[in-house]
């Protein structure tokens, strides 16, 4: 089986070439731009003096070597994981319902894993329980869409799919409002929380979100042509000796559990999951072997750059990031649809 | 004839017995009482401090829920002023309101349905807060009960003040954990300033002149201060969780130990308590200069 690649080689290369640095240049800025001024050659020969196994005399003070080590460095891995994993899954997530307009949040998983995030904190549990709760949430989203659309009867389209999804997630959401009025004593957290924050990234979130993020990126990657393939038809699918319902299953379920583990962290950040898969698609083809390794990577930059833009804009103080990802996204997206009607 | 002038005379006599009107200046504009009123709804906890402490409690008919000083304040009937509901103040039939909250537009709903309002806005220093006890002593007809404790607040409070040393010290107060700050145009800011404290929120601007500034995690630690303040101890902040977020064990506060928590219902008041607050912080002050 071969997949036509519309775009030549030399451009997909030259895509991961200008993806890379790009993500490369976001992680230098992120921990040598912020509210307090240290120069970027010290910031960088105390992450040397981290990371590698050399002793580097950084000449930062106690404090300053905090800010860099603490609070800028785990913010920026944190970040790049969240939209390397929002990407990527967006990417599947239209890959496996065939629908361009799929992402975490049209399908509900965002609004359920909100729910079972919020659920845990109302009920006083920690933060380490946060992704287990959120993907039960994010779970009961998905499966209640998919049930939805499917009980539409025979004609299981992409707006049946995504109307199901809007009304799970406009339902979860007003059971989540709901639970957040009962807790009003930790309604502020839950409130910072929903308008997606990185700002209080820490080294044990990092840990914490880390695993989920690791298998289900391997997942993904393994089912990447398998994708291609069922992006061909089931039927086509099924005769290539791909079992089509068992391979969308765990594609989804794989997609759903890092989402919602990184959706636990750090709030809603929207758009990431459905620009940057598009994006990518526009200039490097159409095979998901390429959409979701560049996804993974110019999404972690994506996010990054948005990052500094929420840290910088209004220095000292902070824009949610999700503020900035919807301010860049949505009027993205309503050029991608323009495009499409144009088509 | 003679009737007429006993009539006329009666009508003195029942005016003179009858207290003339009261005028005091509200943060409402100036608020007008034909008569002394006798069913008071206080919706602000540091306005029933007070009257409790001016021996105006007799004319308190009910308090709002935060009320919780003196013991007896919060055995009056209780209204929530956080959920402002016009028609559950209304229906214990006050004969004057006082808050120190404008937010949902209390004062316009109260008057509309004919009850006068006394706004009294949180007090930006310690003056604010003596004026404010001796517009409520005006009020409930006890101007020398309000005059002796404004007397012995400014006397504690200068005493205090004489007794810190507090001189070259750095400060951050925390509001609340997203590190809002109170900079020196705040009631607080302004006893940390007279106390010769040096507060960190002052470099930060102040956008919307609120006083209340939010300070970028990174700029506290690279301000490394002296003393830390914690207003927020009541909702679960104290040395060990401040201690335990990423960075702040570099802190010289924080290895001192000189991170102090603040009760917030004192804190968050500006009535006959803060002279108590004063206390706790030169003596938080002095433990470590």
């Amino acid at each position: 089986m071969s997949i036509p690649a519309a775009v030549p080689s030399s451009m997909r290369r030259r895509s991961y070439i200008f993806g890379g640095l790009s993500l490369m240049a976001m992680v230098i800025l992120g921990v040598t731009v912020g509210p307090v001024r240290i120069g970027a050659g010290a910031a960088l020969r105390e992450i040397t003096d981290r990371v590698l196994p050399l002793s580097v005399d950084s000449g930062l003070s106690e404090q300053d070597a905090a800010i860099i080590w603490q609070l800028r460095a785990p913010r920026v891995v944190l970040g790049a994981m969240v939209g390397a994993m929002l990407a990527t899954a967006g990417g599947a997530y239209q890959g496996v319902f065939r629908n361009p307009l799929a992402d975490p949040y049209l399908l509900g998983v965002a609004a359920g894993a909100g729910l079972g995030a919020t659920a845990a904190l109302a009920a006083g549990a920690g933060a380490d329980t946060l992704p287990v709760a959120a993907f039960a949430g994010a779970v009961l989203a998905v499966g209640a869409t998919y049930y939805f659309a499917r009980a539409a009867g025979g004609r299981r389209t992409s707006a049946t799919l995504i109307l199901a999804g809007v009304a799970v997630g406009s339902f979860l959401a007003a059971v989540q409002t709901f639970l957040q009025q009962q807790s009003s004593d930790r309604i502020r957290e839950v409130f910072t929380w929903l308008l997606g924050r990185l700002s209080a990234s820490t080294w044990s979130q990092v840990v914490t979100v880390l695993p989920y993020v690791v298998v289900s990126l391997a997942v993904l990657f393994a089912y990447r042509r398998v994708l291609d393939v069922l992006s061909v038809g089931e039927e086509e699918a099924a005769t290539l000796g791909v079992k089509p319902v068992r391979a969308r299953l765990v594609i989804i379920a794989a997609a759903t559990l890092g989402s919602a583990a990184v959706v636990s962290m750090t709030g809603l950040i929207g758009f990431v999951g459905i620009v940057v898969p598009h994006a990518v698609r526009m200039v490097a083809g159409v095979s998901y072997r390429v959409i979701l390794p560049l996804s993974m990577v110019v999404g972690a930059a994506f996010l990054l750059a948005a990052d500094l833009l929420a840290r910088t804009v209004i220095s000292p103080g902070e824009l949610p990031i999700g503020v900035v990802t919807a301010f860049v996204g949505a009027p993205f997206f309503a050029v991608i649809l323009r495009r499409r009607e144009a088509s | 004839m003679k009737s007429l002038a006993g009539c006329l005379l009666g009508l003195a006599v029942l005016v003179m017995s009858c207290t003339s009107p009261i005028t005091v200046d509200s943060d409402a504009g100036q608020m007008t009482l034909d008569e002394r009123p006798d069913r008071i709804v206080s919706l602000s906890a540091t306005h029933t401090e007070i009257l409790f402490a001016i021996a105006a409690d007799h004319l308190v008919v009910a308090t709002d829920l935060t009320s919780n000083f003196p013991t007896a304040a919060e055995a009056t009937p209780k209204v929530d002023a956080f959920n402002f509901n016009v028609e559950e103040i209304a229906a214990v039939e006050p004969d004057l309101v006082i808050t120190a909250f404008n937010f949902l537009g209390e004062v316009s709903a109260l008057q509309a349905v004919g009850i006068p309002v006394l706004l009294l806005a949180p007090a930006s220093n310690m003056e604010d807060a003596y004026h404010q006890i001796e517009i409520l002593g005006e009020v409930t007809g006890r101007s020398d009960e309000a005059a002796n404790l404004v007397s012995s607040m400014r006397t504690r409070v200068e005493a205090l003040i004489n007794t810190a040393s507090g001189d070259s010290l750095t400060v951050f107060h925390e509001v609340e954990n997203t590190l809002f700050s109170a900079n020196s145009s705040t009631f607080l800011g302004d006893i940390y300033r007279r106390l010769g404290l040096s507060n960190i929120a002052d470099a930060v601007p102040d956008d919307f002149g609120s006083g209340y500034v939010q300070l970028s995690e990174e700029y506290v630690i690279s301000q490394d201060p002296d003393l830390i303040f914690l207003g927020d101890a009541d909702f679960g902040e104290s040395i060990e969780s401040i201690g335990a977020r990423p960075g702040w064990d570099t802190l010289t506060a924080v290895r001192r130990g000189a991170v102090f928590e603040l009760d917030g219902d004192i804190a968050g008041r500006w009535g006959p308590r803060t002279v108590d607050l004063v206390e706790d912080i030169v003596t938080a002050i002095n433990s470590v200069s």
